[in-house]
């Protein structure tokens, strides 16, 4: 069964973090350390790709509502990049499409991101 | 109905531990011909029940154990999962789907298994969860 990979990379001023594998209940930790490395240098304008994230469950998702409010408590954000289908139904059964903010693309959930910014 | 073949297996209140049964049984759900559909929502379900019963019920303590005991059969799929907890409450658990909840951390995982499986019970003192997966294929 697959494990879990993050690679970071950095775009307009934001932290771009693409998710590879299972952030389940074994790998949410090391999604959780990327996030703390994250905050410690002060970036919280954070965009999760997950278009190869094959698999999460609701240990996974504590972690992105714990990392979408912390963001958000500094001024910053996390959005969400083109989940796939069975993940996506993850986030729509437990109404989380609600909380967080979805793009087909990272282009434009940076675009989106720099927008909300210059519109204060 | 003949039960015969169930599995059953004790683990201690461990993650790593945990992980290796979920793999086993999704293995044998594999094997047994299950669609990806149904793999996904059995290892989501199976994931939350032993997380639940380790972090919920024996609220990590080491010493505690979870048993797992399981049956697949092609129509379908019966897993139960006991942890030493005191046990709970199910009914007393708060819609995850509530505005005012959307911002809680935890508080999904009864909720994602009565979405996913086709039957989801708890025995009285509600340290034990029983999980139906039928088989729509058949």
């Amino acid at each position: 069964m697959s494990n879990l990979a993050i690679s970071t990379t950095e775009q307009e001023n934001t932290t771009i973090f693409l998710l590879t594998g299972s952030a389940d209940l074994i790998e949410t930790g090391q999604l959780d350390r990327h996030l703390q490395e994250a905050y410690v240098q002060g970036k919280y304008k954070l965009v999760l790709d997950l278009s190869e994230l094959e698999f999460t469950s609701s240990l996974g998702l504590g972690s992105l509502i714990r990392a979408h409010t912390r963001c958000r408590e500094h001024g910053g954000q996390l959005t969400l990049v083109n989940p796939q289908p069975r993940v996506l139904r993850i986030f729509k059964t437990t109404r989380l499409t609600e909380l967080f903010q979805i793009y087909p693309s990272v282009e434009k959930a940076v675009a989106g991101m720099q927008k909300e910014k210059d519109e204060g | 109905m003949s039960f015969d073949r169930f599995t059953e297996i004790q683990i201690g209140s461990d993650f790593h531990q945990a992980k290796k049964v979920e793999e086993r049984i999704v293995r044998s759900a594999t094997k047994c011909g299950y669609n990806e559909d149904t793999i996904f929502a059995l290892r989501l379900s199976v994931e939350e029940a032993l997380s639940n019963a380790i972090r919920h019920g024996n609220l990590y303590d080491i010493h505690k154990k979870v048993e797992i005991r399981y049956s697949i059969r092609p129509e379908r799929i019966d897993i139960y999962v006991t942890d030493e907890g005191r046990g709970f409450d199910p009914g007393g658990v708060p819609d995850p789907t509530a505005p005012e909840n959307l911002e809680n951390p935890s508080g999904r995982g009864i909720m994602l298994m009565q979405a996913y499986m086709s039957q989801v019970e708890f025995n009285e003192s509600g340290n034990q969860i029983h999980l139906v997966k039928l088989n729509q294929a058949c």
